[in-house]
C-alpha cells in the first residue's frame, strides 16, 4: 500500500503519513484508530511508546 | 525542493520585501524620479518571483490559506501555531514601525501598507517553512 493509498482511506495529506512514519507526528486518538481499522491489527502492534520490531521479524520467528 | 533551497527562497523574499517597502518609503518621501522607479521595480520584481520559489512551488501558501475545514489534523496544528506566532511578530513588528514614524513624523505610504499585508500573509507560511 502506497503512502497516497493509506492517506486516502485515513482521510490525510499523503505527506502525514510520512511523518507518522517518521515518529515527527503523534496522531490522535481517532486517527490511531482508523489507522488500526484499515491494518485491521490492534493499535498497540502499531504504536507503541517502546522502540518496536518490525512485523516481519516477528511473523518470521513464530 | 531541498530544505535549504527553500529557506534560502524565503529570506530571499522577506529581504526583497523589506528592501523593496524601505526604499519605496524613502523615495516616495523625498520625491519620485525614473531611476529611483526602476530600482523600486527591481525589488518588486525579486518579491514575485522569489513568492513563486518560496511559498508557491512549496504549497506553503495553500497550507496556510486552504479553508480550516480541508485541513487534515496535523496540518492543522502546524497551521495553528505558525499562525499564534505569526501574529506575534506580525503585531510587535508593525507597531515598532508605527511608532518610528511617528517619532520621526512621516506617514505611511501606500506601498509600505501593502507591504505589511503581504507580510502579514507569509508570515505564517516562512514560520512553517524555517522548521
Amino acid at each position: 500500500m502506497s503512502r497516497k493509498d493509506l492517506a486516502e482511506k485515513i482521510g490525510v495529506n499523503f505527506q502525514t503519513v510520512g511523518y507518522l512514519e517518521r515518529e515527527e507526528y503523534n496522531p490522535s486518538l481517532d486517527l490511531a484508530f482508523r489507522i488500526s481499522e484499515v491494518f485491521d491489527l490492534p493499535i498497540e502492534v502499531i504504536f507503541s511508546t517502546k522502540p518496536q520490531k518490525p512485523l516481519s521479524e516477528l511473523f518470521k520467528n513464530s | 525542493m531541498s530544505k535549504g533551497k527553500r529557506k534560502f527562497w524565503i529570506a530571499f523574499n522577506l529581504i526583497s520585501v523589506i528592501l523593496f517597502a524601505s526604499y519605496s518609503q524613502i523615495f516616495i518621501s523625498s520625491g519620485i524620479n525614473k531611476g529611483s522607479f526602476l530600482i523600486a521595480g527591481v525589488f518588486l520584481l525579486q518579491v514575485l518571483l522569489s513568492f513563486q520559489l518560496a511559498f508557491w512551488k512549496n504549497n506553503l501558501w495553500q497550507l496556510t490559506h486552504k479553508p480550516f475545514n480541508q485541513l487534515d489534523e496535523r496540518e492543522a496544528q502546524v497551521s495553528g501555531n505558525a499562525t499564534r506566532i505569526a501574529y506575534a511578530i506580525f503585531t510587535i513588528f508593525s507597531l515598532s514601525i508605527f511608532v518610528i514614524l511617528s517619532v520621526l513624523e512621516l506617514r505611511v505610504s501606500i506601498v509600505l501598507a501593502i507591504s505589511l499585508i503581504y507580510l502579514a500573509h507569509i508570515l505564517p507560511a516562512c514560520i512553517i517553512g524555517f522548521k
